[in-house]
């Protein structure tokens, strides 16, 4: 057995435990188009008398800003609940025999193709809900995916930590929450904060892309470097999950 | 096992040597904790213990007095803070609570984790036809783990420990929700592996299986006092003590060591 077949077989396992939650599967579904609308709609009603400081329209900021937090909190849940019903399985796994560096390899993966997968699903429920045009689909689903690898590695590092399904989601939701109420950019807050939510970059690439058919280059460095702070701190707690912790 | 009268004594104690399949020797294990106004608590004190090819050892103690921990420490899943474990070939880990993956089917279980033991394809399937028929759990190949009763759960527990022929089984109270059927079976499997010399150690609570047993160890305080089973009428204190010269474990036993076969899968690390 090769290790390539050895990965592909571990990101097939985890593929196959996210998809096989119905729970899951109707969250992929419904989240995105039911918070799209919301923020779309709640800040349709607000009149454009200054308050706001938007790049496209209320609406239209408000739809893109739904489609990133539902991104996000997918994408976390995803990682923690990897990390919750796969701790001791993987710990058995790797003293079995299967090489920890690809363990680790294909969790990140697991995350990177469910990732997709509901950056993909956003990034389509956006496209025919904002009832605008939008200038660069392919650039939006970048931008989601950005968000999406963010809060699948920032899930995994919740889950060492706080490794239970209900209050690891609500940790989840509520800082995929407000972490998206400085990355809307909607309330003027200074850049030199807002710069470290981890949703900032993501939803400064998706805006680009709606508003603009262009891809906010600025963002692309910042946004790599929170994926890469992200994805050495998951894998340590990863690593100290798997390997280290007393079983 | 009994030493080959006919060799000379230096060959047989090589030979007596060459026949444990994993010795742990003075082992220490302490819970610290992490928080204030709590008390660390002392598991394991000394601990010493040997497995040897062809024989069943069972491991019994009250609950809680770290009969769990020492299994893990013997199979690699956990450090001791003191002592050396030696292994010397594959090891096979039933541990007490199924580690499985929930939403996987039995078949892509078996294949997951054959991968894990570098199986290919044709000894996977062969081992999981031959594990399913003995423990009698082959109608559910293609159910999810979390669809299965606690006794089948097990079962693949079992099979997973099994599935790659081990030469040392470390077996956490295996038979935990097994029907009398398949109690008599594991009993049986049992006695075929100890006939084709593989050592086993097997966590126990029931007082009634001691005769099952080659030797007998009871952990109390943190020691483990051994007992052959039909020869000595009494336990003794620190049997082993002495007779085991053991050194901090490697991730691989060396190749000159035992029968100069490299460990892999569970253990191996």
């Amino acid at each position: 057995m090769t290790a390539l077949g050895r990965v592909g077989a571990g990101v097939r396992a985890g593929t196959q435990s996210f998809v096989r939650e119905p729970f899951n599967v109707v969250l992929l579904l419904v989240l995105p188009a039911l918070s799209i609308q919301i923020y779309g709609v709640s800040l349709a009603q607000f009149p454009a008398v200054g308050i706001f400081d938007a790049a496209g329209t209320l609406e239209t900021t408000g739809r893109i800003t739904g489609a990133v937090f539902a991104t996000g909190a997918l994408a976390g849940v995803l990682g923690l609940f990897q990390m919750i019903s796969a701790r001791h399985a993987d710990r058995r796994l790797a003293l079995c025999g299967f090489p920890d560096v690809e363990l680790v390899v294909s969790r990140l993966l697991t995350i990177a193709v469910v990732g997709s997968v509901i950056a993909g699903v956003a990034t389509v429920t956006l496209v025919a809900i904002l009832g605008e045009p939008v200038s660069a689909a392919p650039l939006v689903f970048v931008g989601l995916g950005v968000a999406a690898a963010a809060y699948g590695l920032l899930g995994i590092l919740v889950g060492t930590v706080l490794p239970r399904e209900l209050e690891g989601s609500l940790v989840l939701v509520i800082l995929a929450d407000v972490d998206n109420v400085f990355a809307s950019g909607l309330f003027g807050i200074d850049e030199s904060i807002t710069q470290f939510a981890p949703l900032s970059h993501p939803h400064e690439l998706v805006t680009a892309a709606v508003v603009d058919g262009q891809l906010a280059t600025e963002h692309l460095l910042p946004a790599g470097g929170h994926l890469l702070v992200f994805a050495v701190l998951s894998i340590a707690a990863y690593t100290y999950a798997v390997g280290g912790e007393p079983a | 096992m009994t030493a080959d009268r006919s060799s000379p004594p230096e060959h047989s104690e090589q030979r007596a040597a060459s026949d444990i399949v994993v010795a742990a020797d003075s082992i220490a294990k302490t819970y610290d904790s992490r928080l204030p106004f709590t008390r660390s608590v002392e598991v394991l004190d000394g601990a010493t213990l040997e497995v040897r090819r062809g024989e069943v050892v069972g491991i019994m103690g009250e609950n809680g007095s770290g009969k769990s921990t020492l299994m893990q420490i013997l199979a690699g899943a956990l450090d001791a803070d003191a002592g050396a474990v030696q292994r010397a070939g594959t090891v096979g880990w039933c541990p007490q609570e199924p580690r499985l993956y929930d939403r996987l089917t039995v078949d892509e279980t078996f294949r997951l984790f054959g991968q894990a033991y570098g199986m290919d394809d044709d000894e996977v399937r062969e081992a999981r036809d031959w594990l399913t028929d003995v423990l009698d759990f082959e109608e559910f190949a293609d159910r999810q783990v979390r669809h299965l009763s606690g006794g089948n759960r097990q079962k693949l527990n079992l099979s997973v420990a099994l599935m790659h022929e081990p030469d040392l089984l470390l077996l956490d109270e295996p038979y935990t929700g097994f029907d009398w059927e398949t109690f008599l079976a594991f009993w049986e499997l049992t006695e075929q592996l100890r006939d084709r010399g593989v050592g086993v150690a097997i966590i126990s609570h029931i007082i009634n299986e001691r005769d099952r047993f080659d030797v007998v160890y009871e952990l109390h305080d943190g020691h483990l006092h051994r007992q052959e089973i039909g020869a000595d009428d009494e336990p003794q204190s620190r049997p082993t003590e002495g007779q085991v010269d053991c050194e901090r474990t490697t991730p691989f036993v060396d190749d000159d060591a035992g029968g100069g076969q490299r460990a892999t899968g569970e253990g191996s690390r």
